[in-house]
């Protein structure tokens, strides 16, 4: 258990009396000192408390990288509020289907979607002035946020988050990357989502500054931003690193050393991507993290540090339990042995939205059971095996698909693959479809073959085919339910 | 040259109407993957490499962007 907590608004707050004139966000729209986001905080408050908002309400609110969204977001939270933040241009039928299924008392965003519930533009929340009596709520219990996250199912599901689970995630994360208020942290992933919206937590609860971007293939804007505001950290998906290594080498390369770290999390990293960064960026501390919406951060690993283990995702953090299950529950304790990683911490969601019997089956006295697969060292390092249901069983073994990837995408002239299981005459087999760039043709033997040095014999496909384009989710996270 | 770079685009984002859009990129109708896929058929078909400082949303909002863009670099 870590010391004292502090809520997101409290934080803002102790900013605000001691470093007033520091950037807390820059963005498109605009700069917000401490002192200034702190003010239009409590005026946003203020504004939900005249339109009826208490503790326990539920605003609806659209994630736009601007410092507009930052106010609202922690004004929310300042009320006692429960905030759910949706996705950027998003449809007004899809608005209206979220705020109908969490019973929203408040819609905040660009355009009124007209579905009958009472709305608000972020300009008018921001310009209130009336600002007596409000005082930040310690952390609690309570639920303070819901994040619609695409499961496994392909339904979305609200995660449910507590003042106090957000209170210990920035009090864990941050020490783990050294966070303090001469970070100036670029957020170019969507703030809806944990993997943007944890990074702006983090920000503002560290005293840093906050640099929001709408998306990192804008890479011209990309690049002059970074430069522009002395951008020394940034979180980046293994996708938009993948994008920055494909389009843009040289440039990226530049940032060395002026970036103190780059975290990575979110989906499994290919090691040919990861052993390419770590050579291009010697002077930046490269981090790859675990953990989800629904359990917060679990362990951080240092990957580009003299002796690091590429693969490995570090010890869990203090206050972070972790076991690993077999599919009947029953606990592993061998180093090496594959489990479902389970996760008891004081990070944990309080739950699915309106889903017991969702949240019943993987919440069980305090653990939350993943559909993540994972072994330790004998050191009690963590590591990932790849997701429970991607896992293929050839012929008894269990082959992670990205394990199988990661290798493939090391053969000169792969540029993207999936690897899926197929029925072959005995039993499931390994098939391995592949995206070659223009300079090479492809040849299913030599992609075999470059396999073949880095994996057991199980684990090389045995049929190699070409493809035009590797499927992807929204996301880009890759798309395997379709070859299911 | 607009046909051509349209037929791409169409092979590319069946769904998305590019002759009727100006905000493409803005408005998030071709994402960060489709972006690549565009760049990597357009060095492709016109023979051009489509440098960093390029890859902004000016230039991917429309059909008539991207086909400048392919024009100017092939004059380059």
């Amino acid at each position: 258990m870590i010391g004292t907590v502090k809520t997101l608004p409290q934080h803002i707050l102790d900013h605000a009396l001691r470093i007033p004139d520091k950037s807390a966000v820059v963005a498109d729209d605009g700069r917000f000192t401490y002192a200034q986001l702190a003010q239009k905080m409590f005026a946003v408050c203020s504004a939900l408390r005249q339109r009826g908002i208490s503790a326990g309400s539920t605003v609806v609110s659209v994630a736009s990288h601007s410092i507009e969204y930052v106010a609202v977001c922690y004004g929310i939270h300042l009320a006692g509020a429960v905030h759910v933040p949706v996705e950027n241009r998003v449809p007004d039928n899809r608005l209206a289907e979220i705020a109908g299924a969490v019973s929203a008392e408040l819609i905040v965003g660009p355009s009124d979607p007209q579905c009958g519930v009472p709305y608000s533009t972020a300009k008018d929340l921001l310009s209130c002035s009336n600002m007596e009596g409000i005082t930040a709520l310690e952390p609690s219990d309570l639920c303070a946020e819901i994040l619609y996250t695409t499961g496994t199912t392909g339904k979305s599901k609200g995660v449910m988050i507590s003042s106090s689970s957000l209170a210990h995630y920035v009090a864990t994360a941050n020490p783990s990357f050294g966070m303090n208020e001469d970070t100036v942290f670029l957020i170019c992933t969507p703030l809806n989502h944990a993997g943007g919206l944890r990074r702006l937590h983090m920000s503002m609860a560290a005293g840093s500054t906050a640099v929001l971007l709408d998306g990192v293939y804008n890479l011209k804007k990309f690049f002059s931003v970074i430069n522009a505001n002395g951008v020394n950290a940034t979180y980046l998906p293994p996708a938009s690193i993948r994008l920055l290594l494909s389009l843009a080498a040289s440039e990226f390369k530049k940032l060395d050393g002026c970036l103190d770290f780059i975290y990575t999390a979110s989906a499994p990293f290919p090691s040919a991507d990861m052993e390419t960064i770590s050579a291009m960026l010697t002077k930046t501390r490269l981090f790859q993290g675990y953990g989800s919406s629904e359990t917060g951060c679990v362990s951080n690993y240092h990957y580009n540090a003299p002796g690091a283990d590429l693969t490995c995702l570090g010890r869990p953090h203090k206050g972070v339990q972790v076991r690993l299950v077999s599919e009947d529950g029953a606990l592993i304790s061998d180093a090496y042995t594959s489990g479902y990683i389970s996760v008891k911490s004081p990070m944990n969601m309080l739950g699915y939205h309106n889903e017991p019997e969702l949240t019943d089956s993987i919440l069980k006295d305090g653990w939350i059971r993943s559909n993540d697969l994972g072994y330790f060292d004998e050191q009690g390092r963590l590591f990932f095996a790849g997701r429970g249901d991607d896992v293929i069983n050839v012929g008894g073994f269990k082959v992670a698909p990205t394990e199988v990837e990661s290798a493939a995408l090391r053969c000169p002239g792969v540029k993207d693959c999936i690897c899926i299981g197929f029925q072959a005459r005995m039993g499931t087999a390994l098939k391995l479809l592949v995206v070659m760039d223009e300079d090479h043709a492809f040849n299913a033997k030599t992609v075999a073959a470059a396999i073949r040095p880095h994996l057991e014999p199980y684990k090389v496909p045995s049929v190699v085919e070409q493809i035009d384009e590797v499927p992807r989710t929204y996301n880009g996270k890759i798309n395997r339910k379709i070859f299911r | 040259m607009r046909n051509q770079v349209l037929e791409i685009l169409s092979d590319i984002a069946p769904s998305v109407d590019f002759e009727s859009s100006n905000t493409l990129a803005d408005d998030g109708l071709i994402d960060s993957f489709t972006i690549v896929n565009i760049i990597a058929e357009l060095s492709i078909e016109f023979g051009v490499s489509v440098p960093f400082e390029e890859i902004s949303n000016e230039n991917f909002n429309s059909l008539d962007s991207i086909t400048a863009l392919v024009q100017r670099l092939m004059n380059e």
